[in-house]
């Protein structure tokens, strides 16, 4: 059974339909990314999927249970878990105080500091700058508090928007390994959005090519990466 | 036609017209700043307040040197503050035309010019502060204004104001308020007609981007500093051109009423209308008028017959308030837009384009 | 043998300390609302005439002793904020109003707040000015001229004790921490679970119940007619924003503003024979000058955590 299932979705914000009948799965333990050319509505699908864009048609599955149309509160509260692109940190609190938040759902104290310390072991530098406001980090710090955040709910699936948008390739790079060490350390499947579809395709299990709204190409991610119809589209995203 | 003569006559009626006049145009004043450039004028009365004290002051002076006149008692602040001015004021209104026109005119171009002096320097915090922060700014400056008018004899008179002001055409005997009113429903349409010109010419469209987004229009070559300080001088040199006007009509100017209530109220005109839409806030206006002028016990008893128990007689005239105020908030709840939505802009090249696009479209169909 | 003006300056500055709490207590519920929910509240005002006339009537029509009466103000002016956030702010917040929006809003409230009062009043014999049947007992009288009484005391006790408790409940509880969580980045916060409604209710309710007690010493201690609580607004206004919308910030703003207020105003009218009448001018004129100058506040306290964005 799939942990995740979006079926025939149509999403968008105000009365614009960006996405348009749009079916993914995620299964246990998986890397999906899901890459495209800028625009094609890659963001949107996620937000869709998560509550937070708005869901014209279509059905949510999570662990076999309709969550169609729920608020990202109630879908968070059951075991969901997602990594917006942009204002992905409180910036105004401090490291701590935003993983504290990430565990806002979870009341038993022990278990907050049990996940911290897990937090902490993938992101030592989180450790380090524990007191400071998370607003004063650096982009890359940032971006490991927002995936920190996400973590800190114990979820069962993770949707991460761009996670590494805005890096200097190296420490996107890193990111992007330790998303895989996360993987292996705790087999949360991922449904990974990324710019750089080259990258993300290499590491991922499988793929979804979105294109104008619609997906164009799905496969295993070494598939995707050896068509030589869709050279174009990773070339001329890696030019950038 | 004796009904139209006595209308015409009535106290009440003069009242309503030349309040629609005056508030017609302190409310297209606000509409160029806030409708049209997103300036959130919370002091609009100190600049109304500004037009009135100069028309006041320039008035009472002038008056007092035409009458030679020396107070009995020396009084505090200037001669016109002093006990029977406003009697020997009043009397040179209605014995010198010249005077009363000649000050008239003279009070509406020197009120303007300070009006858009103050304005221009009222702007500079636009530049700096964020929409709701500029508000509460621009509201502090017309409460220190009205705490100066309140304390200071030179040279307003503080709490006693300036008195024994009368129309331009006192000397006319008994049409003269008449006459006035049908002077400020003409000074009310000009205004209107150079604000929609203003707002419709590329100067307008400047406003908008500015409004809209700064930083588009800064690329575009608008300089939103000048756009704003420009849009404050208009509205505020218009804003005092009420207060002369009224100043002219009521007779005596006193601080206190010149409230933030004033402001207030022309906001809910200009909301309920339509912001950024002039005609609308004809309709605004024409509506809150009626309502500022109706709730009053004496006025519904002695004018309609409509009696009222005593205590809703004492209370009615702060109910009205509570309309307002209701205005202001169900407009912003469920219809931002007010009664009449504001216009898409209208020029030749959009003209022409939409044109084109439809020619495109009938050639592929 | 002591000058009369060492008196009076001592006079001013206890009656600085009390404005200045209440100030401060009024700053705060500005402050947090601000802060969380982005609405520059000029109704809050307004919850502050409401809870000076809600201890009237509990006290006066009901018999209630002076504690019970703060208690009762307390509450119904919790609820009134409560009701024009669900009323009002709340849907317009819904449908994406800006601040400036929020602002106007707040005036229409506070319009229909006060004036609806005022109609009240003016109907009811003997509501026009109110104050509490019952006189705060003297403490103390300084060198046999300067009387103290338990408001001098209780006020800043009370703002200082209310500044420890939002400081404690804002960095220590699970609760205050998703109101600031709330505050910097509300998607965030609900896609972390907070639920970003119940937050705002406990913004609105914990703003009305600091105006209802604020308003509850104004009734005891001075007087109260339905413009009080405007009469305050500019004050309160100025001591949240040089405060710079921190707690401790607009407690030491306040009580800056409330003793700087009363003890310059004696001073300029003793060596430089300024009026009485232009003390409004020092709040209004501080506030512009933070405003303009220093928008972060005169006091930048960052460890709260409640630290202004540009």
């Amino acid at each position: 059974m799939a942990v995740l299932l979006a079926e025939n979705i149509y999403g968008g914000y105000g009365d614009s339909v960006v996405i348009q009948d749009v079916s993914i799965r995620l299964e246990k333990g998986e890397i999906v990314a899901l890459v495209g050319p800028n625009g094609s509505g890659k963001s949107t699908l996620i937000k869709t999927i998560y509550g937070v864009a708005r869901l014209f048609k279509g059905k949510v599955l999570f662990e076999g249970r309709d969550v169609t149309g729920l608020p990202p509160e109630v879908k968070t509260r059951i075991g969901m878990s997602y990594v917006p692109q942009t204002y992905n940190i409180f910036p105004d609190l401090t490291v701590q105080e935003n993983l504290e938040m990430g565990a806002y759902i979870i009341d038993d104290p022990a278990k907050i500091a049990d996940r911290m310390e897990l937090v902490f072991s993938i992101f030592p530098d989180l450790k380090v700058f524990r007191e400071k406001l998370a607003g004063e980090l650096s982009g890359g710090q940032r971006q490991m508090l927002a995936v920190a955040r996400a973590l800190m709910t114990e979820p069962k699936v993770m949707f991460l928007d761009e996670p590494t948008a805005g890096l200097a390739p190296k420490i996107a790079i890193g990111l992007l390994k330790t998303l895989i060490r996360i993987r292996e350390e705790t087999n949360i499947p991922m449904l990974l959005v990324e710019q750089h579809a080259r990258r993300a395709l290499q590491l991922a299990d499988r793929g979804y090519v979105l294109v104008s709204g619609r997906i164009a190409v799905e496969g295993r991610g070494d598939e995707i990466l050896s068509r030589k119809d869709l050279q174009e589209l990773f070339l001329g995203i890696q030019k950038r | 036609m004796p009904d139209l003569l006595s209308l015409l006559k009535d106290p009440l009626f003069i009242d309503i017209v030349v309040i629609f006049g005056v508030y017609m145009i302190l409310s297209l004043s606000f509409n160029i700043e806030y409708g049209f450039t997103g300036i959130p004028n919370l002091g609009k009365v100190l600049f109304y307040a500004i037009g009135a004290y100069v028309a006041g002051v320039i008035a009472a002076w002038i008056a007092l040197r035409i009458a030679a006149f020396t107070p009995k008692t020396p009084a505090e602040g200037p001669a016109y503050c002093a006990y029977g001015a406003p009697q020997t004021i009043t009397e040179v209104f209605k014995t010198n035309p010249e005077f009363a026109i000649g000050v008239f005119l003279l009070s509406l171009i020197i009120g303007a010019a300070a009006g858009a002096v103050l304005g221009v320097l009222a702007s500079y915090p636009a530049l700096r502060l964020r929409e709701d922060f500029l508000a509460i700014t621009l509201l502090a400056f017309s409460e220190i204004g009205r705490l100066i008018t309140r304390t200071e004899w030179w040279p307003v008179c503080a709490h006693y104001g300036i008195r024994g002001i009368a129309t331009p055409f006192a000397w006319l005997g008994e049409y003269s308020r008449t006459i006035y009113m049908f002077l400020v429903l003409v000074m009310a349409a000009l205004m209107y007609l150079l604000a929609e010109k203003l707002v419709n010419s590329p100067w307008g469209r400047a406003m908008k981007a500015v409004r809209d987004d700064e930083l588009a229009a800064e690329v575009y070559g608008k300089n939103p500093a000048r756009v704003r300080a420009q849009a404050m001088a208009v509205g505020s040199a218009m804003a005092a051109v009420a207060g002369t006007l009224y100043a002219f009509y009521l007779g005596s100017i006193m601080p206190d009423d010149f409230m933030p209530i004033v402001t207030f109220l022309a906001i809910a005109m200009v909301m309920l209308g339509g912001t950024a839409n002039n005609r609308g806030v004809v309709v605004g206006v024409a509506v809150l008028v009626l309502v500022d002028r109706l709730f009053n016990a004496s006025v519904l008893e002695r004018k309609f017959g409509i009696p009222l128990p005593d205590y809703l007689a004492n209370s009615i005239a702060y109910l009205k308030y509570v309309v307002i105020g209701m205005v202001i908030i169900l407009i912003l709840i469920f219809g931002p837009q007010g009664l009449i939505p504001e216009k898409p802009l209208k020029t030749p090249v959009v003209e022409e384009t939409k044109k084109r696009l439809k020619m495109l479209a009938r050639k592929e169909s | 043998m002591v000058p009369t003006l060492v008196y009076t300056v001592f006079r001013a500055v206890l009656d600085g300390l009390l404005e200045g709490s209440l100030y401060a207590l009024m700053g705060f519920g500005l402050t947090i609302v601000f802060r969380v929910t982005r609405v520059a509240n000029f109704a809050h005002a307004e919850y502050v005439t409401y809870g000076a006339y809600a201890a009237y009537v509990a006290m006066v029509a009901w018999g209630l002793g002076l504690i019970p009466s703060a208690i009762v103000a307390a509450l119904a002016v919790a609820a009134v904020a409560l009701a024009s956030d669900e009323l009002v702010f709340k849907p317009l917040w819904r449908r994406g109003s800006t601040p400036l929006h929020f602002l106007v809003a707040s005036i229409g409230v506070g319009l229909v707040l006060r004036f609806s009062l005022q109609a009240v009043a003016a109907a009811v014999p003997g509501y026009l000015n109110i104050r509490l049947p019952r006189f705060p007992p003297t403490l103390t009288v300084v060198g046999g001229k300067v009387a103290i009484n338990v408001v001098h005391a209780a006020a800043p006790l009370l703002a200082l004790s209310t500044t420890v408790a939002l400081h404690i409940l804002f960095t220590k509880t699970k609760l205050g921490k998703a109101m600031r969580a709330t505050a910097s980045n509300p998607t965030l916060a609900r896609i972390s679970g907070i639920n970003v409604i119940m937050v705002r209710r406990v913004t609105w309710i914990i703003g009305g119940l600091l105006a209802g007690l604020s308003g509850f010493i104004i009734s005891y201690y001075i007087q109260a007619n339905p413009e009080v609580g405007w009469n305050f607004l500019l004050w309160m206004f100025a001591a949240a924003i040089a405060g710079g919308f921190t707690f401790y910030g607009t407690i030491l703003a306040g009580l800056i503003l409330g003793i700087v207020g009363q003890v310059a105003i004696i001073l300029a009218g003793y060596y430089a024979g300024i009026t009485t009448a232009y003390k409004p001018a020092i709040a209004l004129v501080i506030m512009v000058l933070v405003l303009l100058f220093r928008p972060e506040g005169i006091i930048r306290i960052q460890s709260l955590g409640l630290r202004r964005r540009a």
